[in-house]
């Protein structure tokens, strides 16, 4: 009995190991659906005559659910236009994703075709695989995206090597109940630094209310995007230079550090607990009068008061207070298509520039709650026809614009982790403006310095 | 022994040897190696030296203490208090079944669903926990559970809930293997309760004692889930223990160096506190 239980046992062991070894095609499981064999060979199967089939895979981290809802209806139709390319999507969270992305860079198991950040074009994972598309891509084909987009997602590589596909820049959401309450006008938020600090201090003093919401959480980037909106206001330079060195160091960046320090009583309390998800909802419920947030914060809004938000007595969507309101800058997070392999770079450019046709890019913008990168997606009235989503386009148009930290480095992540200390104490009141630039110049400077 | 029999039992137990060499070893070696090698930039490969222990130096001291404080906070208030249920839980009365269950609870849950649950539960503007002193009339605000001041005790809370099951479930078996005959041979002599338990329960729970704190100590040190889960780590550095630093220079930092330097001060400790235990243990012996 004991032989046959071991046996058993054995059995079982040898059978798990072969599940769990084998290669299946599995594309909606946190795998990468490329049939990859398991030895060092590329995913993809790369052509060798013309009329051979050429076998790609596409991921667009995120929602599954809303992914899917784009992506599958825009691959059948690419499909039927390309017949000689097989795409094969792949579904990702974009946690999974990012704690995936480095092993799958190493074992060269990566899709294809990747949605990928600005500000991760140098990292040591991804960038030597990231490949130029200018020969591949139409003529002309770049020309569709604002200029001043381009300029946002220069990292200075050579070509075509990222097509940003959207352009998420802030602006401030605001409950008008509270306005109202505090004895403000609800149709004139704040549009200057003064504006902000003197609407803060009367909405404070008249409801007691917290004024400004801030997402201080930690472990995520959004607190560094905050202050990075009003240091970069005041600088009117990137955080970091293109050595990766800070540029905030400087009278201009302590100014920007001294007006988040005035703020500092009219942030939320635990504002370490925060992060924008909560400060949506914070806001919805008039629990704070407003927060500086991207187009991701439309859907909480609509979900409340309808897609009209422009009719909406209750919330409210406007530019982010300037510094300097004669030249307009503001923060602005993209992302955008990347293709990763040589041997497959034709047609992951032919499906990017399928993606990134007006009515494929209208439905992933719809389908995540993105603003709008093209003009011709407003003419689509029934999802942009809104004067709010104006504020997010006229901004990426208009404003100089400003991204993500850390994009020339290896390690774009380990900036975020290294202010994000200095940061929570200026949000505490725990440390002063000026200890805190000093402190996160050399905290900045410390990562670059481990990189040389 | 014959010779042929030992090279019979050499040869039967090589696999294992080799399996644990590799599972073991190999990741003990690496991870000792990788606290002296560059793994960033120019010096990517190359033999560092100290170099790792330089750049984190600033945060090692205030990281210990930090971790100390979580894993002895926790795991001495669970020890008691598993103690005290185990104690309970060895009478009878009614019920007892469903207690006992219900205690094994919180073992049952994954530390990460854990670090969840208990986010909510402090929450300012909706855990129960405020919603229930303020209901309660005793705080007029809500109390930052896991701001600055009470992150760190509010994650030991966590962990104590956590890790009581297993001290209680190891005292409980441990009480019920206690010969009957001493407890009336004590009562006999004119022991109280208190006496009882001080001269015959605790000497009897001495070995169980000892494996469950060394256990503990061990699992709750290398704790990472749950001070994730609840706090990042944050606010600024108040919960980062050595596996968040770890954690935060492999992933955020991408230098294995850094974090196998961490790795190597962690395994010191461990290995220190492990040794300190066994000493008492057979000092007391």
């Amino acid at each position: 009995m004991k032989k046959l239980i071991a046996i058993m046992l054995c059995l079982a062991m040898v059978l798990s190991l072969a599940t769990a070894c084998a290669n299946e095609d599995t594309p909606a499981t946190d795998a990468p659906a490329t049939e990859a064999p398991a030895t060092d060979a590329p995913a993809t199967e790369a052509p060798d005559a013309s009329d051979e089939k050429v076998k790609i895979s596409v991921l667009r981290p995120g929602d599954e659910e809303k992914v899917r809802a784009f992506l599958e209806p825009a691959i059948a139709e690419f499909e039927a236009a390309n017949p000689n390319i097989d795409v094969e999507p792949v579904y990702q969270s974009w946690a999974g994703w990012i704690s995936l992305y480095p092993t799958q860079f190493e074992a060269d198991t990566q899709p294809d075709v990747i949605f990928w950040w600005d500000n991760k074009m140098f990292d040591a994972s991804a960038h030597d695989s990231i490949v130029n598309l200018e020969p591949y891509l139409s003529e002309g084909f770049t020309e569709q995206i604002p200029e001043s987009v381009w300029e946002l997602v220069d990292c200075g590589m050579e070509g075509v090597t990222y097509v940003p596909s959207s352009v998420d820049s802030f602006a401030l959401f605001y409950n008008k109940e509270v306005f109202e309450a505090a004895g403000l006008d609800p149709n004139s938020p704040p549009t200057t630094w003064e504006e902000l600090y003197d609407t803060c201090k009367t909405i404070t003093e008249k409801t007691g209310k917290p004024a400004l919401g801030v997402p201080a959480i930690t472990g995520a980037e959004v607190l560094e995007e905050f202050v990075a909106l009003f240091v970069t206001q005041s600088t009117n330079s990137n955080m970091l230079d293109e050595n990766s060195m800070p540029l905030f160091n400087t009278p201009e960046g302590l100014e920007a550090l001294e007006f988040i320090e005035s703020l500092v009583p009219y942030f939320q309390p635990s504002a370490t607990e925060y992060g924008r998800g909560e400060l949506r909802t914070a806001c919805r419920d008039g629990n704070i009068a407003m927060f500086i947030d991207g187009p991701w914060a439309v859907t909480t809004f609509t979900a409340d008061q309808g897609v009209n938000l422009d009719a909406s007595e209750k919330l409210g969507i406007a530019p982010v207070p300037q510094k300097d309101p004669a030249n307009p800058i503001n923060w602005s997070g993209t992302n955008g298509w990347i293709a990763t392999r040589e041997e497959t770079a034709e047609a992951s450019a032919k499906l990017i520039e399928f993606l990134m046709s007006p009515e494929v890019l209208e439905d992933h913008h719809i389908a995540y709650g993105s603003a709008p990168l093209y003009d011709v997606e407003f003419e689509n009235t029934e999802a942009f026809g809104y004067d709010y989503w104006k504020v997010f386009y006229d901004s990426a148009a208009n404003d100089t614009l400003y991204g993500m930290i850390g994009r020339n480095s290896a390690t774009p992540a380990a900036y975020y982790t290294a202010l994000e200390e200095v940061w929570q104490q200026l949000i505490l009141g725990t440390m002063d403006a000026e200890t805190a630039l000093a402190e996160a110049a050399a905290a900045a400077e410390s990562v670059t310095v481990r990189n040389q | 022994m014959k010779r042929q029999q030992r090279i019979r039992i050499i040869f039967s137990l090589l696999p294992v040897a080799l399996l644990l060499c590799f599972v073991y070893g190999y990741p003990l070696i690496k991870a000792v190696t990788n606290a002296f090698m560059g793994f960033t930039g120019k010096s990517a490969g190359t033999f560092v030296g100290l170099r790792n222990f330089r750049i984190i130096a600033p945060d090692i001291g205030k990281t210990i203490w930090t971790t100390l404080v979580w894993t002895f906070g926790s795991v001495l208030p669970a020890m008691v208090l598993g103690l005290a249920l185990a104690v309970i839980c060895n009478n009878k009365f009614k019920g007892k079944r469903a207690v006992v269950a219900i205690n094994l609870l919180p073992y049952a849950i994954p530390l990460i669903i854990v670090a969840s649950c208990w986010r909510f539960v402090y929450n300012s503007d909706f855990g129960i926990l405020n919603v229930l002193l303020k209901e309660l009339g005793l705080i007029d605000k809500s109390i930052s559970f896991l701001g600055m001041d009470l992150a760190l005790s509010s994650v030991i809370v966590a962990r104590i809930w956590r890790a009581l099951p297993l001290a209680f479930l190891n005292y409980y078996a441990g009480l019920t293997t206690i010969p009957i005959d001493q407890y009336e041979a004590a009562s006999i002599d004119g022991a109280g309760p208190v006496q009882r338990f001080i001269h015959v329960t605790l000497p009897n729970l001495r070995s169980v004692t000892s494996s469950t704190l060394i256990v503990l100590t061990v699992w709750t040190f290398l704790v990472f889930d749950i001070i994730y889960g609840m706090t990042g780590g944050g606010p600024v550095d108040a919960t980062k223990t050595i596996p968040m630093r770890i954690y935060s220079e492999m992933f955020a930092m991408k230098d294995a160096g850094t974090a196998g330097a961490w790795t190597l001060i962690a395994i010191v400790i461990m290995v220190s506190i492990t040794l300190l235990y066994w000493k008492l243990d057979n000092g007391e012996d």
